[in-house]
């Protein structure tokens, strides 16, 4: 039973180890420190999204929106920093603030028509890619300003990405927030059981629409950085980067029923899925076969998870 | 009687610390009713889901149309003629009363559901039961009371033996109950047998042929109809004189700290009361009687339609449960598995989640005044926990009971309302959470207790109003308690 509940909280590392193994025994390629960085830099993205998703999943809900949500925040800050005299902060900030909006039309929609979330998101996800297109009529927004390039691609030290180092800090402050604050305690209790963390006094109504504000955000801050590396707004930046992001945390530990999942496993998650998509890259696979991959992995996560929970439970009730 | 069709002997369940059922016997003759009568938690249900084969007893045997059984599965009583009719319905409100009766049935031809011959077999039935329902009416679209209807006459398709019925006349008019009852007759006298569950005295002597008394799991009393009377009835259900279980206290009753007036809403009508320091007041009635409604409205789970609500003087709307608890109302609900915890997190955090906001600077909880707190009231409560990161899940019902408590206990509460705190929970905790509300009142707090445990609400509280059907039947001063009176009331008689 213990050995169970030991494979079952750390399956995560124990796959990222062999992943990390077995690709650098594949190819000499992988394990050098270039391709490491690499590996974080293309982290970033999914990893700040991961978080995002990490809040709204173990609430109890789920957000499908913030992938499409990256490429608008993309398109409208191009717009703002190319067309409009503000100064880059502001109209990085401005795109942020914009996402956080549409996240909280979300969650009000969500919390007082009681739609479910799955539905709501995929609504807006859609509402989120066909505004992005419409912006410019489908074409990518090019001519950035040159210093909006040091969010995606520039370097501290010399070697240290910008990107990994905000990434760092929304992992860190996403963390302390689920672990260390009264708002991260009642997230785990709206997910466990939201009419006990009702009738314990928690604002309930409050607690939903504040996560899918704070994914928002964190999507339109992983859009800013998306649209920094490739150095213009594109219209579909971030599509489908919301399942990147939810394989991430399901393989992190995250219980999609709510209420379950470890800052820590998150990370291992987005590190797996990082570290896999690499490796094939780097050993030359195909797009196709890693897609085909990560639908293995997912399921084979799941699947034990699953199983050692039945069987915990079985162990428990006998 | 002397062909009983149903014989069980020495029925025994045990759950841990409780024992539900203790060496029950009962007997069921051909086309006779039985009704089985007690308390709430006497039993009944558990010797109802030990015949349907939803719970396998300890020990005991069953004897069903002279075929023995140690334990029944749900199946092999169905195939045995056993049917239950359960308060809620098992209907799919969608489809036709016909293919409701017949689900699962097979008829037509080997592939094809034949719509022509289900609904000539159901109006075959209907026609045998005397009553007159469309057979291709969409449940959801009939009353209570005729989906009751379509429930027997499903019954009634499998050729049933034996009909159980559990409070089957709850939701119905006086009306219903009379062709409820007109169609029990017709059944009886096609020789089918009958266990009748209810709380409703009267219609147990209309109905019933001989009447069988559970009390805390074990058979009390047995007797044929005509040899009883209500008065013998109603004792032999309450049992024991109130023996010195309840702690006592000594305490001055203060000023008046909750006063409500004229409350209407969440199916209660009209209710006004008044609770003072130091006091608990009881809300007796039964089961369906308004009692934990009307404690959601007070702490604002529920909405209040209108009346006034006065706390300390100062009228107070309960719009949430989180004003409830800034304004130190407590509520101890009555399913503390899916309401008063969150099972799948440890007792400390159990414990700290109301007041979690005074224990936080900038947002961070200040983990060690969190600590010293949870272990405090872990002590003081005496939960038996190796740990207070223990899932609050794996916990006994008393154990956890005193989480809930000890969640309250952190607010401080000026009203703390009791929602059938005692339930499933064996003596020695129960003795525990008595002593502990006594304390409470010590400190001057103000108590509402909900029970159906008619002893146990006559040995705790100082006074009590008695709810029937979302209105407030009666009031009584501690001295004029009996047994008796607060049925009375609650059965709607006065």
């Amino acid at each position: 039973m213990k050995a169970a509940r030991m494979v079952k909280e750390n399956v995560v590392w124990v796959m990222l180890v062999v992943l990390v193994i077995m690709f650098s025994l594949a190819t000499p390629n992988f394990a050098k420190p270039g391709n490491m960085i690499t590996i974080f830099r293309q982290i970033s993205n999914t990893g700040i999204l991961a978080i995002a998703m990490s809040f709204v999943v173990i609430s109890g809900g789920i957000d499908l929106s913030i992938g499409n949500m990256m490429g608008l925040c993309g398109m409208i800050t191009a717009m703002l920093l190319t067309q409009s005299p503000l100064p880059i902060a502001v109209s990085c900030i401005l795109g942020i603030l914009f996402c956080g909006v549409l996240g909280m039309i979300s969650g009000v929609l969500i919390t007082y028509t009681k739609m479910p979330a799955l539905i709501m998101t995929l609504g807006m996800s859609y509402v989120c890619l066909g505004w992005a297109f419409l912006t410019t009529g489908g074409f990518p927004i090019y001519g950035l300003p040159e210093q909006i390039k040091i969010l995606g691609q520039g370097y501290i030290f010399g070697w240290v990405p910008v990107c990994v180092l905000i990434l760092i800090a929304v992992i860190i402050i996403g963390a302390l927030i689920l672990n260390k604050t009264n708002y991260g305690r009642y997230v785990y209790a709206i997910g466990s059981n939201e009419e006990a963390a009702r009738l314990s006094g928690i604002n309930v109504k409050f607690m939903r629409v504040s996560v899918y504000v704070i994914a928002g955000i964190l999507s339109g801050l992983s859009g800013i950085l998306l649209m920094s590396r490739v150095n213009s707004g594109q219209p579909k930046n971030g599509n489908g980067m919301e399942m990147d992001a939810l394989i991430a945390c399901v393989v992190g530990g995250v219980s999609i029923a709510g209420g379950e999942g470890k800052a820590s496993g998150i990370v291992g998650g987005m590190f797996v899925m990082g570290v896999l998509a690499n490796g094939m890259a780097v050993m030359g696979m195909s797009d196709y076969t890693q897609t085909l991959v990560k639908g293995l992995v997912l399921i084979i996560v799941v699947a034990t998870d699953s199983f050692t929970r039945t069987y915990l439970s079985k162990r428990k009730s006998a | 009687m002397s062909d009983n069709i149903l014989i069980m002997k020495q029925i025994t369940k045990t759950y841990p610390g409780v024992t539900a059922l203790n060496q029950v016997s009962i007997t069921l003759g051909k086309g006779e009713t039985l009704a089985l009568v007690g308390e709430n938690g006497a039993g009944k249900s558990t010797l109802i889901k030990v015949l349907s084969g939803a719970i396998t007893p300890d020990s005991g045997e069953i004897e069903l149309l002279g075929k023995q059984f140690h334990s029944m599965t749900p199946i092999i009583s169905k195939e045995m003629g056993v049917a239950v009719i359960y308060q809620e319905f098992n209907l799919m409100p969608t489809m036709s009363v016909a293919e409701n009766i017949f689900m699962g049935e097979h008829s037509g031809t080997r592939y094809f559901f034949n719509k022509k011959v289900i609904i000539e077999k159901t109006e075959e039935i209907f026609r045998e039961m005397g009553v007159h329902i469309d057979p291709g009416t969409a449940v959801k679209d009939l009353s209570v009371a005729y989906m009751q209807l379509v429930e027997i006459a499903k019954a009634l398709s499998r050729d049933a033996k034996i009909l159980v019925m559990d409070e089957p006349t709850a939701p119905l008019t006086d009306a219903e109950v009379e062709i409820l009852f007109t169609i029990i007759r017709k059944l009886k006298a096609r020789g089918i047998s009958i266990i009748y569950i209810s709380h409703r005295l009267n219609e147990i002597f209309q109905i019933a042929d001989r009447v069988t008394v559970l009390r805390d799991g074990e058979r009390v009393y047995e007797s044929n109809i005509g040899d009883l009377t209500r008065d013998i009835l109603i004792r032999h259900m309450v049992g024991r004189e109130i023996k010195d279980q309840y702690p006592k206290r000594e305490v001055k009753i203060g000023d008046e700290i909750l006063k409500v007036e004229h409350l209407f809403g969440n199916g209660d009508k009209d209710i006004s009361f008044s609770l003072r320091k130091g006091e608990i007041l009881g809300i007796a009635g039964l089961v369906g009687a308004g009692r934990t409604e009307l404690a959601r409205v007070i702490f604002g789970a529920e909405k209040m339609d209108s009346g006034r609500i006065l706390l300390d003087g100062k009228e107070y709307v309960p719009s949430s449960p989180g004003k409830a608890v800034d304004n130190e109302i407590g509520l101890i609900p009555e399913d503390r598995k899916n309401d008063g915890l969150i099972l799948n997190f440890p007792i400390k955090w159990n414990i700290t989640l109301s007041i979690l906001k005074q224990l936080t600077r900038m947002m961070f909880i200040k983990e060690t005044q969190e600590q010293s707190l949870v272990d405090k009231l872990i002590s003081d409560l005496l939960i038996k926990t190796p740990s207070s990161m223990q899932k609050a899940g794996n916990l006994s019902g008393g154990n956890q009971q005193k989480v809930v408590l000890a969640k309250w206990l952190a607010v401080k509460c000026k009203v703390l309302i009791f929602d059938e705190p005692t339930r499933g929970i064996d003596v020695g905790a129960k003795y525990e959470i008595y002593k502990l509300m006594n304390n409470l009142c010590e400190q001057g707090v103000g108590i509402i207790m909900i029970s159906s445990d008619m002893e146990e609400i006559m040995g705790m509280t100082d006074r009590m109003i008695i709810l029937s059907e979302g209105v407030q039947a009666g009031e009584l001063e501690k001295k004029e308690y009996s047994q008796e009176l607060i049925l009375s009331y609650a059965s709607g008689n006065k």
